[in-house]
């Protein structure tokens, strides 16, 4: 297994895919850091705007106090959630990862290796651990480039205590390990890079769909889009601050047993081309 | 050891069309088989079969007197339809990754290199590679820990006559001073002729014929028919007068001389004063690849 690994590790960091991609996540993050301040700075000026707009009409601005009251302040916590929910990672990690898994099936190398009498169980998990540290390192290269633009506009204290920024830290986590356990077992089923891009992207989008207009017949269906692994990184902060985050840990969990599991067994059953 | 592999009634049917029907070979230590069929006889399916890329739809295989398949298949090296490799490393880093991907010392790179003619490719990316020389990294992949057993798909293809010549050369050698048994399966006949030991003939997915190279060489061999009205008679006159006892004679009475006849006229001569009557009188050679041909479309 450690001969696999460091393999697969080796192939990861030889691949320029890896470095594009890191590329492109620190130029987002640098750009979206400077439109979130902007937008912030706005948000500033429209919200004196409404006030001085309530206050001439004599309307009263409790309910505006209360939704003002909120919304976090400019600190470094909350870049970094605006950052981990903003969807930047999935749509940069997708790419990324799917190429990286699928390599191995479009050069056709598997059949190398599995005819020598390699354990495809173990070929699955070594590439798994190579395309989650790969998410984890784009993640990282997204983060630092976006709140490093930041500082200069930011403060750094927060409201939250220790334990729950600990805690918002590992459900992110966990939920970047599913999100690349979602894009190997795509790559496991499709088997072409393209395949699993277009997957990884549309299948949020269209579950979301689907689950709306479900939801037109029964209500209560609109809670299951919580479930939609994009949408648990946007409830992360509220969710820990309102003491539900374990929801959320819970469904990154379920998604790594899942699409671990399935994109094992698809491996090891289907023919090696 | 008995044999290095051995299958029996291997089966594999996709949408209920028998691809591999009931193939039963067994190769022994040393040889070199030649596993000859045309485009779509199921040659490359019964290896990704053996090598366990394919799923078996029926038989049993078994490999180095019947040890488990998963350790049987670390002591096989193959190259399976096109060569396997990643493009954007050199020849010398996909041997190595590979060696360390199965457990093997990466440190034989440079010697597997020098074996298949990779040795000057330097920072070349394998990407970038000639056609040829793919093929020969792909062969080098396959030796890659240094394999009791090859399992080689059309290794030839796309090689100039030289590297067709270093390959054959090649594959002589594992087989002369490192004692490998090599399975080579191949549409090349005339390149087989000179290296394989054993044929095995697939046509529709089923094994028409295996026969030694001794035996189709005898059966290729120049030959003479003859038609008599006393067969029987013709044979033990003519086993005399030629000193041999290969004569055979058909089911429709036909006499087969397993050599060419230089002097006919002696022979009819004979015949006549022993009261026989000669009907007719022919010389027939077979090549090896009219051979192959005709039991491949049979």
């Amino acid at each position: 297994m450690t001969g696999l690994l460091g393999a697969d590790f080796k192939k990861l960091f030889k691949s320029k895919s890896l470095y594009v991609c890191m590329f492109i996540a620190a130029a987002l993050g640098v750009c979206m850091s400077l439109l979130y301040n902007y937008f912030w700075q706005e948000r500033g000026q429209n919200i004196a705007l409404w006030y001085a707009m309530m206050n001439q009409y004599g309307m009263k601005t409790d309910m505006l106090d209360e939704a003002l009251s909120q919304i976090p302040s400019q600190n470094l916590l909350s870049y970094i959630n605006v950052f981990l929910s903003d969807g930047a990672i999935w749509l940069i990690g997708a790419p990324c990862v799917c190429a990286y898994s699928s390599a191995e099936y479009n050069a056709g190398t598997y059949k190398n290796t599995v005819a020598r009498g390699c354990s495809r169980i173990k070929l699955f998990l070594s590439k798994l651990a190579a395309a989650v540290s790969e998410l984890l390192i784009i993640s990282l290269v997204y983060l630092a480039a976006g709140t490093i633009t930041a500082l200069p506009h930011i403060e750094l204290a927060s409201t939250l205590q220790a334990g729950e920024i600990a805690f918002m830290a590992v459900i992110y986590f966990v939920l970047i390990i599913a999100s690349a356990c979602v894009f190997v077992m795509l790559s496991a089923i499709f088997r072409r890079s393209g395949f699993a891009v277009a997957a990884a992207i549309a299948a949020p989008m269209l579950i979301a769909s689907l689950i709306q207009i479900a939801s037109l017949a029964s209500p209560e269906l609109s809670q299951l889009s919580g479930y939609i692994l994009m949408n648990t990184f946007v409830t992360v902060q509220k969710s820990v601050i309102s003491g539900t985050g374990l929801n959320e840990l819970l469904t990154g969990i379920a998604y790594i047993a899942v699409s671990s599991v399935a994109g094992g067994l698809i491996f090891a059953k289907r023919e090696v081309r | 050891m008995e044999y290095i592999l051995k299958t029996e009634g291997l089966t594999k049917i996709y949408s209920k069309v028998r691809v591999v029907d009931d193939v039963s070979i067994c190769i022994r230590p040393g040889e070199i088989y030649g596993f000859v069929g045309k485009n779509g006889a199921g040659k490359t399916t019964f290896i990704r079969m053996v090598l366990g890329l394919a799923s078996c739809s029926g038989g049993v295989i078994s490999c180095f007197d019947g040890i488990p398949l998963g350790k049987a298949r670390k002591r096989i090296g193959s190259l399976v339809e096109s060569p396997a490799f990643y493009p954007n490393m050199t020849a010398r880093e996909n041997i190595r990754i590979f060696c360390r991907m199965i457990g093997e010392d990466p440190a034989q790179a440079d010697e597997i290199l020098e074996k298949v003619g990779l040795a000057d490719t330097g920072k070349k990316k394998a990407g970038n590679f000639s056609l040829g020389m793919k093929q020969r990294l792909g062969i080098g992949i396959a030796l890659a820990g240094d394999p009791e057993f090859l399992i080689l798909d059309e290794p030839v293809n796309g090689l100039d006559p030289t590297g067709i010549a270093e390959i054959r050369k090649l594959i002589l050698e594992l087989k002369n001073e490192h004692g490998k048994t090599i399975f080579i399966s191949s549409h090349l006949i005339s390149e087989l002729e000179k290296i394989a030991t054993r044929y095995g003939i697939i046509a529709r997915g089923r094994l028409v014929e295996e026969i030694s190279a001794q035996e189709l060489d005898e059966k290729c061999r120049n030959k003479t028919s003859i038609k008599t009205d006393a067969p029987e008679k013709s044979a033990d006159i003519i086993k005399k007068l030629l000193s041999t006892e290969s004569v055979e004679i058909s089911d429709d009475g036909m006499l087969f001389v397993g050599e060419k006849i230089n002097n006919i006229g002696e022979v009819t001569n004979e015949l006549f004063r022993n009261g026989i009557t000669v009907n007719s009188i022919s010389s027939t050679a077979s090549t090896v690849e009219a051979y192959f041909i005709e039991k491949m479309e049979g």
